[in-house]
């Protein structure tokens, strides 16, 4: 058993000339905005999902999967989901993660996590645009899902 | 070995969403116990292929699985859209199709159900013309509490614990962390301003220390039911910035001393619903009180 898990691994028969190359280029597909952040007041702070620091946010500035954004007391932004054009205006205090888009089994997509504060969200058209708001205690779903669920 | 395929065997032959009637246990006592829905005995005579709802103590009753949970959620869904929609077009198609839903759930048919259903809610959407949504979602600071509000369009769902509710427009329902989302709210009434009367001049007197300071003028509104406090806005009546922004809990607030001039004020009432709308704008003219001219009386007079 030990020996049969051992031979893939092992050298033997394949010389390095048949070892498949390494790519030199990754072949993943360049990351996908899930939201823009537009209209800010006041002091706006963003951390990348990747990045252990927060920095000043600018406008216009596209999030994705598992980024977070943060407003100080009195500050606000708005929040452009570009999948269905729904509109989450972020209050003063806030603090929201965007969600990643792989579904889970079980678990209801979501498309925003609210930690703390406020967001006041808007679909224009809610028979053909849906959004998703995770919280500590609940799961909101506006838009038509709730027909389709 | 043998065990293991015998116990394999047992598991595979034991019926997973089963029941035995108890002794004088009555069918809708069953349907009571199971499935929490007394009225729930037409769907175990379905499933079951009974009759009547007469059952012998010690019968072995098949229960209904997952699909019973989801066709009644979109059964819900169905009832609230349907209701909504009273007296919109396409109404009459959509009521046909949750009365079918209805019927095959009560015929445990609950797949049929949940595609009558399903589209019920979606003729009912499609007819509509299209009306935008608008929500709030508060977390408290401590990360326990959410609230939520509808202020236009269509429900939106809350869902904690395993418990769906709908919440339409003007509703508010709040969520404690680790409990399912409790009934919504209607919305708190908006305050009716009483005293000072619209457009009144108050004659009151200048302040011992502060001469430029009148006062006092009290202000006073029809108490709302469910109010857990006041918040009243006082501003110059020339716009600008607040100038007193204070909270009571009963409905009425003395002002602090105020130079005279021209006033308006708003008051909001605050509860577990939320923040009611501000009340109408009342506005007053405070204006310094002629001072008193005191003759003392004596014999000498």
């Amino acid at each position: 058993m030990l020996l049969a898990l051992a031979l893939p691994a092992s050298p033997l028969g394949c010389t390095a000339e048949d070892a498949p190359a390494v790519p030199t280029t990754s072949n993943t597909p360049a990351p996908v905005p899930r939201a823009h952040l537009r209209g800010l007041k006041g002091n706006v702070q963003i951390k990348r999902a990747t990045a252990d620091e927060w920095s000043i946010a600018s406008d216009d500035v596209p999030l994705f999967e598992n980024d977070k954004v943060r407003t100080e007391a009195g500050a606000g932004a708005d929040l452009v989901f570009s999948g269905n054009g729904s509109t989450v205006h972020l209050g003063g205090d806030s603090l929201i993660g965007i969600a990643e888009t792989r579904p889970r089994p079980g678990r209801p997509r979501t498309d925003l996590t609210v930690l703390r504060g406020r967001i006041d969200a808007e679909l224009e058209q809610p028979s053909t645009q849906s959004l998703s708001v995770n919280t500590p205690a609940a799961t909101i779903q506006a838009g038509r899902e709730i027909v389709f669920q | 070995m043998r065990t293991t395929l015998f116990l394999l065997a047992w598991l595979s032959a034991a019926p997973p969403d089963t029941t035995v009637v108890g002794p004088q246990e009555s069918l809708r006592e069953v349907a009571e116990r199971v499935l929490g829905d007394a009225s729930a005995t037409a769907e175990l005579r379905a499933l079951n292929g009974l009759a009547s709802d007469a059952v012998a103590p010690g019968t072995r009753l098949r229960l209904p699985g997952q699909e019973r949970a989801l066709a009644l959620k979109a059964l819900e869904t169905a009832r609230t859209l349907v209701a909504q929609a009273k007296g919109e077009g396409a109404l009459r198609e959509a009521e046909a199709r949750l009365s079918e839903a209805e019927v095959s759930f009560r015929a445990a048919r609950y797949a049929q159900a949940s595609e009558a259903a399903n589209a019920a809610g979606t003729l009912v959407s499609t007819g509509r013309a299209p009306h935008p949504s608008a929500f709030s979602v508060h977390v408290e600071p401590d990360a326990g509490t959410t609230t939520v509000s509808v202020t236009r369009g269509p429900p939106v769902r809350v869902e904690a614990e395993g418990v769906t509710r709908p919440v339409a427009s003007g509703e508010t329902v709040l969520v404690e962390k680790g409990q399912p989302p409790v009934a919504p709210t209607p919305p708190l009434a908006v305050p009716q301003p009483e005293q000072p009367e619209q457009g009144a001049v108050l004659k009151r007197r200048a302040d011992k220390d502060k001469k430029d300071r009148l006062g006092p003028v009290k202000l006073t509104w029809a108490a709302v039911s469910g109010v857990e406090r006041y918040e009243v806005e006082v501003t110059r009546e020339s716009g600008g910035a607040a100038i007193v922004t204070q909270t009571t809990t009963a409905p009425e607030l003395r002002l602090p001393l105020l130079p005279a001039g021209r006033y308006a004020w708003t008051v909001r009432a605050v509860g577990a619903a939320g923040r009611s709308e501000p009340s109408a704008v009342r506005r007053f003219e405070l204006v310094p009180a002629d001072l008193p001219i005191n003759v003392k009386t004596g014999p000498w007079q």
